[in-house]
């Protein structure tokens, strides 16, 4: 992490070549129509499935919040990933150094656009149940 | 061998088996290991969409608990907690043992009961075929007590198909009652659910009457809350308002294309002419009293009274509309706890958006067009008068004439020029009898029904002349041959890997009784679930990553998605070698056929099923592989130059349908029931056969013209010692197939906590009862521990229970102890089956109360 003001962390560094800002390129964002969508976690799965995060660990999920009362109620449900900030406050921010910012997201099926996905270093995790995040590391390990 | 810089990946295309759809998949295999599942964006069914249970189908391929070995119970004793001890033997060792039981009991081959729903391959037909060949009618073809039991029934005579969609391109208005179609569940799910959110954001109206407040009523523009096993009082108001209130009715359609003005008698049958018996119309063009099909009728008359035949008679249809004027919305408010302004107004609403009368012009043909209809599944079904609580819903879009027209509620499957022409066709009196479908199966009939006679079956089919499955029955007679004169059991059962003993049927103590009192068990296994803990021998069962099939699933011929979509085909076909223990199950039925000396009847079955003409039809004398078998069809279907080769490099073959194919009604050579004459002859019979037997059943659904008849539970209610009713209801990820024991799924039905049951907020204050609480939940016949998730998503006196959970089986460790088993908790005997379409009754009165966890229970 950086010590002073002066010196550009590798990280920043890094966010601002996919930011557009340095190389140009274009930077591309995902827009869900709530209106929409069922709640039917297909993305959650594709995520998981995709990038092999630990058990209870989800890069891409679908709150469901309750709104109104009986009879007038329903639920929302809210898409909920990572939203590729220009300068995700999350990383910054990590102790650890597990977040990192990744050149790209897997947007397409076989086609990786720049962008600056958040993602999780899993060897910097605290193992809970350890042959499952093992296998599950791995599996991120050779998606990169 | 040396390691190579690049990593070698291919994509390869193939079906998924994670539910029974079968959607079109690329597979990326990289270094023999599945690495990504896509949807194909070529088959036109789910164009390359995936739903979560398909993108989760990595890990039922390496779950580490998969059976990869035959196996042999050292057990004797069989029971739901009893460990059956298995040890690992060889596949011949497994095959003689199957062989020498069905040996025993070839001179009664009626012992053998065949369980082949499985999420759908080949060996759907090969098990059923075997079983025939065998000599057993007890094959069954479903899976679940409620499945299409009365759907399919009402399809074959009023649909011409296998299954209903409603026309999403063009619908204004869609009412859904009891299902979550297109949003939660059904037949080609991935197609159209993306149907679903077009027509939605086009402005079709969606509406969804449910006693849950699911995902579809989520996204409805209104959720209507409804008491459970209300629907037909529902119904028949909404018919009352169309009829009598707002007279909205198609005037044209039912005069030449329903029963609606065949003459009835003062014996509520047609009256019928005296030379050939056909059904009577009175021509108001010229007053005269015809026979149905006389060739100079012009004006078939709907109201009025005439003599005919010694006696006054009228039309059906006025019948009809007498009938449901007793179902004034204010009465049925009562009964449903919809209240009586709603239901007017959703029927205008319907009524108005139907457009009665209009006509809409596609490719150049010009079509009835009906942009609303009425449309619903599991929930209405699974009831104790389950036929009627679904009729008069299909009645609904019958007399606005919106069935297999565009807009309105069509009946999928049911008719189709490639590869080869099929087309439902009438039959008796001049209505709708026998359903298309693609395969060669037996016509899909439910009219006019079958004859009654004294059962020898032991799931008592005999005696449901109407139905279309008859499984449910099974832990009845199980209890007790005596009382239907029935002198032997089902000794044997060889079944498939679908989770029967917690899925088919309810009562899981009565069930229990049944799968032991059967002396040998042998299934097919992925995993070890519940059923298979009663097993004697387990068959490994490829994943469906691993097998060749033809037949991959609903989509490709019974329930493909509805609307002019391309016909699509495609091949299953194995992306990875099945670990060197697992066979093709249609190689192992093969081999058993071969060695009890029924492989050429097998073979005929086989060739008859899969439509499959010279020189691709299997001989006797030899065996096939399944890849072989595969060849065959695909050749003898689609021509030489589609062979298994080119399915295996391009995936699907695509052929376009036409407007004609797609919107039968206004070619569909036969009527449409809107009374339902011949209730009543099936019903004379079936009493002089009951009492013949000794036996007297409440016939009383066995009426041309539905009434409401409440379910047990409605009864149990009032009474006071139970107050809730509880309700099943599906998770879109979860739905239909392979459930929680894959860990993903797991984790995701844990992130949205779908192993809680669910009760009213308002209901759960008043018992004290708080959010996340453990409490008991008390049926008639089981008492289970369930977290309770309040919510203001669900009528105040339901309980909502979710998912296909409650499994213990100790090869499920991932699912093992989460959720509960709604099935479980059904009372199962004859008053909750329905006597017309024996669906299992699904709405049943429990108790929900806190767990004391200082009790020990």
């Amino acid at each position: 992490m950086a010590t002073s003001v002066t010196e550009k962390p590798a990280m920043a560094e890094a966010v601002e070549s996919v930011s557009g800002r340095v190389t140009g390129a274009p930077r591309w964002g995902m827009a869900i129509d709530l209106k929409r969508c069922t709640g039917c976690q297909s993305c959650t799965m594709a995520c998981k499935a995709e990038n092999g995060t630990p058990p209870g660990v989800f890069w891409m999920r679908v709150l469901e919040k309750e709104e109104g009362a009986y009879p007038l109620a329903y639920t929302v449900f809210m898409p909920l990933r990572c939203n590729h900030c220009s300068e995700p406050p999350c990383v910054p921010v990590c102790p650890t150094g597990a977040s990192y910012v990744r050149r790209y997201c897997m947007l397409k099926a076989g086609v990786y656009v720049p962008s600056a996905l958040v993602g999780l270093d899993m060897s910097k995790l605290k193992r809970t149940d350890s042959d499952l995040a093992k296998e599950y590391a791995e599996m991120a390990a050779r998606r990169r | 061998m040396a390691t190579t810089e690049t990593t070698e990946s291919k994509w390869i295309p193939t079906a998924c088996g994670m539910c029974y759809i079968g959607c079109g998949l690329l597979v990326q295999v990289e270094d023999g290991i599945v690495v990504n599942i896509e949807g194909n964006p070529d088959n036109p069914q789910n164009r390359g969409r995936m739903c979560a249970k398909g993108k989760a189908g990595i890990m039922n391929l390496y779950n580490p608990n998969r059976v990869k070995h035959p196996l042999k119970r050292t057990s004797p004793n069989k029971g739901m907690d009893v460990d059956p001890g298995w040890q690992e033997i060889t596949w011949d060792e497994a095959i003689d043992t199957i062989v020498a039981e069905l040996k025993r009991i070839h001179d009664n081959p009626k012992k053998l009961l065949i369980q082949s729903w499985e999420v759908i391959g080949d060996n759907y037909f090969w098990l059923k075929a075997l079983g025939s060949a065998f000599g057993t009618p007890h094959i069954m073809a479903a899976a679940s007590p409620t499945c299409g039991k009365v759907v399919h029934p009402v399809e074959f005579f009023s649909g011409g198909g296998f299954h209903q969609q409603p026309d999403l391109h063009y619908s204004n208005y869609c009412l859904l009652v009891g299902t979550q179609f297109a949003i939660s569940a059904r037949g080609s799910y991935n197609h159209i659910a993306l149907d679903m959110a077009e027509a939605r954001a086009r402005g079709m109206k969606l509406v969804v009457i449910d006693p849950v407040g699911g995902y579809a009523a989520s996204k409805a523009d209104e959720w209507i809350p409804i008491r459970p096993g209300t629907d037909t009082a529902l119904a028949l108001s909404m018919l009352h308002v169309l009829l009598n209130e707002l007279n909205i009715y198609d005037t044209n359609f039912l005069k030449h294309k329903s029963n609606g003005p065949y003459l009835i008698g003062s014996d509520g049958r047609y009256v019928r002419d005296p030379v050939a018996g056909k059904p009577m119309i009175h021509d108001g063009a010229d007053g005269r009293v015809k026979t149905h099909d006389d060739p100079t009728l012009r004006d078939p008359s709907l109201s009025g009274s005439y003599a005919v035949g010694g006696q006054q008679a009228r039309p059906a249809f006025e019948l009809l509309r007498e009938h449901v004027a007793k179902y004034t919305p204010e009465r049925t408010e009562e009964i449903t706890t919809i209240p009586a302004p709603t239901v007017r107004r959703i029927t205008k609403d319907f009524g108005e958006a139907v457009s009665v009368g209009s006509t809409i012009t596609l490719d150049g043909v010009e079509f009835p067009f009906r942009p609303a209809c009425v449309d619903w599944a599991k929930g209405t079904q699974g009831h104790a008068h389950g036929f009627h609580q679904c009729w008069p819903l299909k009645l609904l879009n019958i007399v606005v004439g919106a069935v297999n027209v565009p807009g309105g509620i069509l009946s999928t499957g049911a008719a189709g020029k490639h590869p080869q022409e099929w087309w439902p066709e009438g039959g008796a009196d001049g209505m709708l009898e026998n359903g298309g479908h693609l395969f060669h199966l037996p016509h899909p009939k439910a009219f006019p029904g079958r004859t009654p006679t004294t059962p020898i079956r032991m799931d008592l089919g005999e005696l449901f002349p109407l139905a279309s499955h008859f499984h449910t029955v099974f832990p009845v007679t199980a209890d007790d041959h005596e009382t239907f004169g029935l002198d032997y059991g089902i000794e044997m059962l060889l079944h498939s890997p679908t989770n029967s003993l917690l899925g088919s049927f309810g009562d899981i103590a009565k069930v229990e009784k049944f799968y032991q009192s059967m002396r040998f068990i042998a299934g097919f296994a992925v995993e070890i679930n519940e059923t298979h803990l009663f097993d004697d021998i387990v068959l490994p069962f490829p994943s469906y990553l691993e097998r060749y099939d033809f037949n991959t699933g609903t989509a490709g011929h019974s329930i493909p998605p509805c609307g002019q979509v391309d016909f699509g085909w495609q091949v299953r076909q194995p992306v990875v070698e099945p670990p060197k223990e697992v066979r093709h199950p249609q190689e192992v039925v093969m081999e058993i056929a071969d060695r009890i000396g029924l492989l050429g009847d097998v073979y005929r079955i086989m060739n008859h099923s899969f439509i499959l003409k010279e020189p691709h039809d299997m001989k006797p004398g030899r065996r096939y592989s399944a890849a072989e078998v595969v060849d065959r069809c695909v050749r003898s279907w689609f021509g030489e130059e589609h062979d298994l080769e080119w399915f295996q490099e391009h995936g699907t073959l695509r052929i376009p349908r036409n407007v004609t194919e797609t919107y039968i009604g206004p070619f569909l050579e036969a009527r449409l029931p809107i009374y339902l004459e011949h209730m009543l002859d099936r019903g004379d019979e079936l009493k002089k056969v009951l009492s013949e037997m000794g036996l007297e059943w409440d016939l009383s659904d066995y009426r041309p013209i539905s009434d409401w008849l409440p379910c047990p539970s409605y009864g149990a209610v009032q009474k006071g010692e139970y107050d809730l009713i509880a309700v099943h209801f599906k998770f879109p990820y979860v739905y239909g197939g392979y459930g929680n024991e894959n860990p993903w799924v797991n984790e995701i039905c844990e992130n949205t906590d779908a192993y809680s049951i669910l009760l009213n907020e308002s209901v759960g204050k008043g018992k004290g009862i708080r959010d996340g609480d453990t409490v008991w939940l008390e049926s008639p016949v089981r008492k289970v521990k369930a977290r309770v998730k309040l919510t203001q998503c669900i009528h105040p006196q339901v309980v909502g229970v979710g998912g296909h959970f409650g499994h213990w089986s100790p090869g499920m460790p991932i699912a093992r102890g989460k959720g509960i088993s709604f099935n479980a908790l059904l009372p199962t005997d004859l008053d909750h089956i329905d006597k017309i379409s024996t669906a299992l009754d699904h709405c049943v009165e429990v108790k929900v109360y806190k767990h004391n966890p200082g009790f020990r229970s």
